[in-house]
């Protein structure tokens, strides 16, 4: 008993005193991107995956990239591409952080030789007005007016500023400098030493048309422009000292970090290739599904902070993973245990088992199949909208009020909604599929000549592959259904082909005829004149989808699988001749496999999607072979 | 003969597969006469229409129904700008992609002038060689080479494009006032009347080997 207390105390205090880069993630980040590094580059067998991850970095790096690169430290893609150069351990975090006007993304890693590091990096600017140096204690901070780094022996922080409007206009004023470290940091070291070099207000940031200006214009003009030339540039130190303060922090653990999110450690300690982490859920949903503003986005609308009953804990997190002949990605939405209650309704719905004779099997190059119950998930919708924009019902401004109004005018238009008529007539159980090519009938325009070569305009036929696309609904209340597809297909766009069949011949743009067809258990919507004229009775057991595919679509209320080679052969027969094809797209066929999504079953804390992209080579890594296949590609 | 829009054209109808394009020079009198050309992509239109609802496709960006127009309206404003030529018309069916553009010239050298200032129109980067097309001179017609250098067919790439639009055709038709007497291209046909020559090619070869195309006619 005495060796387990030892044992356990030595446990608890070396928990305690070690700590991970995550320690340093503060809490309220609105998103967590990890990679693991060196996994990633044994996976590609030290091909360059990186280059396809520019748009990516680029994204983080706000409006002005290319902008300071003659000025940055340190590049990302530098560590990203050879992080054994720099010595660097083997995940890197970026986080995103919004704290007033240095907000921006910080990339997070740790390193084993800071000497090694440090040899590692660009110094041209360091001295310049451009750079802020600061020494600290086994480390360097270096803040550039985009890209900005610190580091001591253990860890690196690289910061990429979001653009501000501030920083180029003088009316945007800078606030006064943050004392940094804050709560969390310890005492300024004696021996930390400043080297910010004296700021030269004359030369900071002055642009060449501006000097010429300055040296054609009038005294007071130069008195002016001169003055201004110093703001600036007392601002942009300002701007660096408070950035460096910042990184000074980040190099810091801080109290309410993202270990302490359980969801997150797991998600952290699952060694996935990469993950993506996305917090303040209520927030970027308020930010990009508002329901008011066509343009998706609105700064007046905060989440209502009071009422997080169904809000709070939300989160997603998106994984992804290269292993032998397969790439698997899995999304999860976690959530409190108020919200389970209406997941676990809204998918307590199998598919249904009628639909499944409108789906030709013999070809079939994918399917997408949905089963939920739309009523429970239009009543959580309803309560987490209602929580969600709780917010702007307390505002006094006129569009507040305006924004509450339209609720209200909301919440009356659906009182007056016949429910039965808006769920149970066509269902939330649907199945879509491609279920092959088939020929079609195409005329066109072509020319005959005369003995004297005078052309004649002729009408000829040919003979076209097109994809059968088929979308089946279960229906509830056959009464319902009935008299709304006999007014629908009153409408003048549509030729009713018989009681239980209309369809819509196209138009200019479009050579498709679409059918929508009536049975007494589904509504079907389809291109396939042989399903809707000739087997609306269905098709028999043996052309449908194959016992095995049938029970996947039965355990999941939401499943898809695309045959990708059967496909991809579909679409070189009907688009190249003879089997002749581009040579990257013979590569595509001969390398990709299958696709296939799946959720799993609602739990009391999240409800996810498990997607796999086969390849047809097994034996070897996934994340190798498609850089191979992409390089390929683009060779050609 | 008009690079960009050819691009933009040849890369949709490379999709699409099938077309055809005729020339056709009518002479009414000793040099004057009119000039049309016919493309129809009507064979492939279904294809077209769902490639036109695309932004772009594998890479590359499809043209607006817009900027096809743009590009027929600035060949033809070039082409009504060069003196000589007179009862421009042109067609754009997007129903069943047919284009057809024609007009009148006084004489030969202003139809080679109407069609060097339609190529450059439409593209305006970068100023294009001047290009003699035909040439009508002492009782003999000349169909000369354009361009003056033809596609590499070696590239394996090309080689599969080139595939992709093998039933594709380009036929020219040359009427005239005279008898014909010879025709140099051994493909060409001589009417029955024997005032017209046609020569029917596959556009991958002309792509190749746009020598394919000359023809010498006398009378």
């Amino acid at each position: 008993m005495k060796y387990i207390c030892i044992l356990l105390s030595a446990f608890v205090i070396t928990r305690a005193q070690s700590q991970t880069l995550t320690d340093y993630i503060p809490a309220n980040a609105e998103y967590v991107f990890s990679m693991n590094l060196q996994q990633l580059n044994t996976k590609s067998n030290q091909m360059d995956y990186t280059k396809y991850l520019t748009p990516l970095i680029r994204s983080t790096s706000g409006n002005y990239y290319d902008y300071d690169n003659n000025c940055s430290i340190i590049s990302v893609e530098d560590i990203i591409k050879s992080p054994s150069d720099f010595g660097i351990g083997q995940n890197l975090y970026v986080y995103k952080t919004s704290t007033g006007d240095i907000s921006g993304t910080t990339f997070l890693f740790s390193i084993s030789d800071s000497k090694k590091f440090a040899s590692k990096l660009k110094t041209d600017c360091i001295g310049s007005s451009k750079m802020y140096t600061k020494t600290i204690e086994n480390g360097m901070v270096y803040a550039g007016t985009n890209t900005s780094l610190s580091y001591n022996d253990k860890m690196a922080v690289l910061f990429v500023k979001s653009f501000s409007y501030s920083d180029y206009y003088s009316d945007y004023d800078v606030a006064p400098v943050e004392a940094a470290p804050a709560e969390e940091a310890p005492a300024a070291d004696s021996a930390t030493v400043y080297e910010m070099d004296e700021v030269d207000t004359t030369s900071a940031v002055i642009d060449a048309p501006i000097i010429e200006e300055l040296i054609d214009a009038p005294a007071e003009q130069y008195e002016e422009d001169s003055a201004l030339i110093r703001e600036r540039a007392e601002k942009n130190k300002l701007m660096l000292e408070k950035i460096a303060g910042y990184l000074e922090k980040c190099l810091l653990p801080v109290k309410e970090n993202y270990t302490a999110n359980r969801n997150f450690s797991k998600l952290a300690g699952g060694q996935h290739d990469a993950f993506f982490y996305f917090n303040s859920f209520d927030m970027l949903y308020s930010r990009m599904y508002f329901p008011f503003n066509s343009g998706g986005y609105n700064t007046m609308l905060q989440p209502n902070n009071t009422n997080r009953f169904l809000t709070s804990e939300m989160n997603s997190t998106y994984t992804l993973d290269f292993e032998n002949g397969s790439v698997k990605m899995n999304v999860l939405s976690n959530y409190n245990k108020n919200v389970y209650p209406y997941m676990k309704a809204t998918c307590d719905v199998k598919q249904s088992k009628k639909l499944f004779k409108y789906i030709d099997g013999k070809n079939l190059m994918g399917y997408m199949s949905v089963a939920v119950n739309s009523e429970e998930m239009a009543k959580f919708y309803a309560a987490f909208y209602k929580e969600l924009f709780g917010g702007i019902t307390s505002g006094t401004t006129r569009r507040s009020q305006e924004y509450y109004n339209i609720l209200q005018a909301a919440e009356l238009f659906y009182a007056f909604i016949d429910k039965e008529m808006l769920y149970n007539t066509v269902k939330s159980q649907a199945i879509f599929a491609c279920t092959g090519f088939e020929d079609v009938k195409i005329k066109y325009t072509t020319y005959e000549y005369d003995e004297d070569f005078k052309p004649i305009e002729k009408t000829a036929e040919r003979i076209e592959k097109q994809p059968q696309m088929v979308l089946a609904s279960a229906i509830g209340n056959k009464e319902n259904a009935r008299k709304l597809f006999d007014i629908i297909s009153k409408f003048t766009v549509f030729t009713k082909v018989n009681d239980n069949v209309f369809v819509f011949s196209g138009n200019q743009y479009m050579h498709l005829n679409i059918y929508f067809a009536l049975t007494d258990d589904a509504f079907i919507i389809t291109n396939n004149a042989n399903l809707a004229l000739n087997h609306l009775k269905g098709y028999e057991k043996d052309q449908q989808l194959d016992k095995a595919e049938k029970a996947k679509i039965l355990q999941h209320n939401a499943c898809m699988k695309i045959y990708g080679s059967k496909m991809m052969t579909g679409i070189n027969d009907a688009y190249f001749k003879n089997g002749e094809t581009f040579p990257w797209f013979a590569k595509m066929m001969s390398s990709l496999g299958d696709v296939e999504m799946y959720d799993t079953k609602p739990t009391e804390n999240g409800y996810g999607m498990s997607a796999v992209l086969n390849l047809k080579d097994n034996s070897t890594n996934a994340l190798y072979q498609l850089l191979k296949m992409i390089s390929s590609v683009n060779e050609h | 003969m008009f690079p960009k829009t050819l691009f933009l054209a040849v890369f949709c109808l490379m999709m699409s597969g099938c077309f055809e394009i005729i020339e056709e020079v009518s002479y009414k009198g000793k040099d004057n006469g009119t000039f049309s050309m016919t493309a129809n992509c009507s064979k492939s239109k279904t294809r077209l229409k769902a490639l036109m609802k695309l932004d772009t496709f594998m890479g590359a960006r499809i043209p607006h129904e817009y900027e096809i127009n743009n590009y027929i309206y600035s060949a033809t404003q070039a082409i009504r700008a060069t003196p000589g030529i007179s009862n421009i018309t042109n067609n754009l069916d997007m129903e069943n992609f047919i284009l057809t553009l024609s007009f009148d010239f006084d004489k030969t050298e202003t139809l080679n002038k109407a069609i060097n200032n339609a190529a450059n129109a439409v593209d305006k980067h970068k100023a294009l060689a001047y290009m003699n097309v035909f040439s009508f001179d002492n009782n003999k017609f000349i169909r000369h080479q354009v361009p003056a250098k033809g596609t590499s067919n070696t590239d394996t790439v090309r080689t599969a494009a080139l595939k992709l639009i093998s039933d594709a055709s380009i036929t020219s038709i040359y009427r005239f006032t005279s008898e014909v007497k010879t025709s140099s291209n051994k493909k060409a046909l001589i009417s029955k009347n024997k005032k017209a020559v046609m020569l029917k090619h596959n556009v991958a070869d002309i792509i190749t080997k746009p020598e394919l195309f000359t023809n010498s006619i006398t009378f």
